[in-house]
């Protein structure tokens, strides 16, 4: 009962958020919009006791539309509050991909024949999914996660090779070198 | 020593015991401020009481072509992500909700933070705040990820997540004796994401009141409440994954976790008006050079020593 | 007066504006705001009092009248001429505090909508910052008229007067590009029960329009809250250093700005928060002041400056310690023990050296050399001229800005050239 009336409150939420995304008329009120509906989203993977997921979604969004906003308006130049802009841009081409994706995905959910369970689930179900997933390439994957973070690390230095500070010092003046 | 999840009806008790540590908090500073000014101390102690008297009695204020909603969102936005942060530290033997990523959750929370104080920052259209609430997220650039991997460190000794086992793990020895680099780590980052002390850069520390410069009555109220629950919430939680909690000789469980909370919180306090502010923008450099190596050393220590101890 | 009342007045805070030549009456302010267990006010919405030192000429007055504006209110506001009439003074602005009869009368009478400031189209100051000018600024430049009288609906185009007001929502019809002047939300909030927003104070809005470089063509913009848009960089701007086209603000930093020269009024044009241009002016007092109210080269006017560099550098302790003293030096000697003491403190806090090392370097050394100096009590006079002052805080940050002005200790009673005290 509860669960339910938890689950529709954060369901509810997450699509007027999402919806709000596209119909408020400043940057910073779509993002943070963005990010309530991924935050309820979050939560509502705490009613499936996916709580590592489920928090994990919260505080990866809320970073991630704090960084997003920053860059738009940094990119934009846009003045704060003062300047209402439509959020939506080649509405139409969004629209048929989006419709298109919703239906393809939605039909898929309904027609696959789910499997039924076989067996009961397994105590610790974070550790069998796990094993489950790649026990046989346990290796590969420990070896994949240190490549890609270097990867990450490494072109994050190749395409910003200096900062403003290095370049010019405290004070900022004069050209950059570009 | 188990932890047992109580009913909803306790959470205004919880609610009412942070804002009273935190009102200490305040008092506590008020008295220090008092020291340093050459008053008696006993003035300050009203502090907290004489300010919020101050600004409920003062009228808000808007600014031209502000966005107010998310204005206030945001300067609400501290003292709600303090009360959720304290809902997973166990109290003694009771918590008020159990969850099996305690630690996680906190981390998630203070990252609510980053958005609140911009927010707050970007609401009243205004100079000052809209740079200290971006001077907020270049900080917090600096200090999350070191403080995330200071929050990793005990959950790794403890081999689970959930607070009531970190207290359990450290039945024989606090985890700070052997893990002192991630709690120093850990109290700047409560530090810095309370923009307290020389963190304090976005909320006023030092140049024409940051966030906080266009905000006045119960809008004022709430963020330097908040800031205060935040620190109370950091203690709280420092001391339950650090200092060992509830583990302690004589007293019962929940008395421990007061006292050490109360102690690593008027550390906290006190280190505000001992240090000079760190401006933001010189902070990256230490932060991801010195700093983040450092708690990396310290969780492959641990690391080690729970894979050799078994 | 209620429990509130009583309680709310122990921590009255006070935002002291100082007009050039009343230093000696903003210490006593400051030392009696300290000894009534009160606090200065970071910015006017801080502020329950605004207390002016000094006789300011018109254009000063009309800024703090802008700054009166400011304050949220139960305020009260009172002018001190010598450091002899502080304690009346300020008792008699509590007692206006208190009374809360006349609080609600004065909230009553204020406008509901918070005035603001004059668009910089209607000035100069674009150009004139830009180019920065060594003339004198004609008195019809910026604070007055930031005047609060401003018809700023008058000015918005008919593009803003959307056809839908009240409505929250774009309008389907709207362009699928930006700038579509749909009906607003961010404006459109009628819940303005505070007031007042402007700056002249340096805590300021984002109402200036950049208009100095007329190629932003303002007029067929759209206009929120009758506030022209800010624009992007002209040509003589400085370039980002990152690249970015960020929009460019004008931003009145002063004459009422806390740890602030006396009556420096900076005018900056900033992008993102850089200031790319400035010019600085000092805003002049009605009357001469009277003789010795200045502290430089005096054993208290070093303290002073060093409370105020140790203030905005966000050492709270040391700061009230340093200012304790220039108050012992103003009455009789500095107390030997205690200033050896804090001198000591503070020359080795390798944090503060740190934050300090590099911001405004003049050919003598920078704002770590110069707090040095002070407090070692070997600083002497440097001439500095208010041009330089810009240039010095051209293309910093408006927080390294400020240290930089406060190192510099600027003495705005002279005329130019500025004596600064270095090394």
């Amino acid at each position: 009962m509860l669960s339910g009336i938890v689950f529709w409150v954060l369901a509810v939420v997450a699509v007027a958020a999402g919806v709000a995304v596209f119909r408020v008329d400043s940057m910073a009120r779509a993002t943070y919009a963005l990010a309530a509906s991924f935050v309820a989203v979050g939560l509502s993977l705490l009613l499936l006791d996916l709580q590592f997921l489920g928090v994990m979604t919260v505080l990866m969004m809320v970073m991630e539309m704090a960084i997003m906003a920053i860059y738009m308006i940094m990119f934009m130049g846009m003045n704060p509050a003062l300047m209402p802009m439509s959020m939506v841009h080649g509405k139409r081409p969004a629209l048929l991909i989006s419709v298109g994706t919703f239906a393809v995905l939605a039909t898929g959910a309904l027609l696959v024949p789910w499997p039924t369970r076989r067996g009961a689930p397994a105590a610790d179900l974070v550790t069998s999914l796990g094993e489950a997933v790649m026990e046989s390439k346990m290796l590969v994957m420990l070896t994949v996660s240190p490549v890609l973070f270097a990867t990450i690390v490494a072109a994050l230095v190749l395409a910003l090779p200096r900062s403003r500070y290095d370049r010019l010092g405290a004070d900022l003046r004069g050209r950059a070198d570009r | 020593m188990t932890v047992v999840q109580v009913s909803a009806g306790w959470v205004p008790l919880a609610a009412a015991l942070l804002l009273t540590v935190a009102t200490a908090a305040a008092a506590l500073d008020g008295v220090l401020a008092a020291r340093a000014g050459g008053r008696p101390l006993g003035e300050g102690l009203l502090t907290p009481a004489a300010e919020t008297a101050r600004l409920f009695r003062q009228r808000r204020r808007t600014t031209v072509a502000a966005d107010l909603p998310l204005q206030r969102i945001g300067g609400a936005g501290l003292l709600t992500a303090a009360l959720l942060m304290v809902t997973v530290v166990p109290f003694g033997r009771w918590t008020v909700a159990d969850l099996s990523v305690g630690v996680v959750w906190f981390n998630a929370m203070d990252v609510l933070l980053w958005a609140a104080l911009w927010l707050a920052g970007w609401g009243p259209n205004s100079v000052h705040p809209l740079v200290a609430g971006h001077r907020f997220l270049a900080q917090a650039l600096s200090y999350e990820l070191p403080l995330m991997f200071a929050l990793t460190t005990p959950a790794v000794a403890a081999g689970s997540l959930r607070l009531g086992d970190l207290v359990a793990a450290q039945s024989g020895l606090w985890f700070v004796v052997w893990m002192p680099v991630a709690f120093v780590v850990f109290c700047a980052g409560v530090l810095a994401f309370s923009a307290w002390g020389p963190f304090s850069a976005a909320l006023g520390g030092g140049a024409t009141g940051g966030v906080l410069a266009e905000s006045a009555g119960v809008d004022r109220w709430l963020v330097t409440a908040g800031r205060y629950a935040l620190l109370t919430a950091g203690a709280a939680f420092g001391a339950t994954a650090f200092l060992g909690g509830g583990h302690g000789p004589l007293l019962p469980a929940w008395l421990w976790v007061l006292v050490k909370t109360a102690l690593l919180l008027a550390v906290l306090v006190a280190l505000r008006r001992r240090l000079p502010v760190v401006r933001p923008e010189r902070l990256t450099v230490p932060a991801w050079l010195v700093v983040l190596p450092l708690v990396l050393v310290q969780l492959l220590v641990v690391s080690v020593v729970v894979v050799v101890r078994g | 007066m209620g429990l509130i009342g009583r309680l709310a007045a122990r921590r009255t805070a006070v935002l002291v504006a100082e007009v050039p030549g009343w230093a000696r009456t903003r210490c006593a302010v400051e030392q009696q705001v300290r000894s009534r267990g009160w606090r200065l006010a970071d910015s006017p919405a801080d502020a329950d009092l605004l207390v002016v030192c000094g006789d300011p000429g018109p254009r000063f007055a009309a800024a703090l009248d802008l700054v009166w504006a400011q304050l949220p209110g139960p305020r009260a506001r009172a002018q001190v001429l010598d450091p002899a009439g502080v304690a009346a003074a300020l008792d008699d602005a509590a007692a206006q505090l208190a009374d809360e009869a006349a609080q609600r009368h004065d909230a009553g009478a204020r406008p509901d909508e918070p005035p603001q400031g004059v668009p910089a189209t209607d000035t100069s100051i674009g150009a004139d910052a830009a180019d920065a000018p060594d003339d004198d600024a004609p008195d019809d430049d910026a604070p007055d008229d930031d005047a609060p009288d401003d018809d700023a609906d008058g000015a918005a185009p008919p593009a803003w007067d959307d056809p839908h007001p009240g409505s929250t929502d774009q309008d389907e019809t709207d362009q699928d590009d930006g700038e579509a002047p749909g009906a607003d939300e961010a404006t459109g909030d009628s819940d303005h029960d505070g007031d007042t927003d402007d700056d002249s104070m340096g805590d300021g809005d984002m109402s200036h329009g950049d208009m100095g470089d007329g190629d932003m063509g303002g007029m067929d913009m759209p206009m929120p809250g009758g506030i022209p848009l800010a624009g992007g960089a002209g040509d003589e701007e400085l370039p980002d250093p990152d690249g970015l086209d960020l929009d460019v603000l004008h931003l009145p930093l002063g004459p009422v700005l806390p740890h602030w020269p006396a009556g420096l009024l900076l005018h900056t044009t900033v992008q993102g928060e850089r200031i790319v241009a400035a010019r600085a002016e000092v805003l002049e007092p009605a009357a001469d002041a009277p003789a010795g109210g200045s502290l430089h080269g005096t054993p208290a006017g070093r303290w002073d400056a060093v409370a105020t560099l140790l203030a905005l550098a966000g050492w709270a302790d040391t700061a009230a310690a340093a200012a304790r003293l220039r108050d012992a030096a103003l009455t009789d000697a500095v107390p030997e023990r205690e200033s050896e003491r804090l001198a000591r403190r503070v020359r080795r806090s390798r944090l503060l050296r740190w934050s300090l090392r590099g911001v405004g370097v003049l050919p003598e050394g920078d704002a770590a050399d110069r707090l040095a100096h002070w407090l070692a009590g070997t600083a002497h006079g440097q001439p500095i001229t208010l041009q330089q002052v810009a240039d010095l805080v051209t293309g910093l940050d408006l927080a390294t800005a400020r240290l930089v002005v406060a190192s510099l200790d600027l003495d705005t009673t002279a005329r130019e050239p500025v004596p600064v005290e270095g090394a």
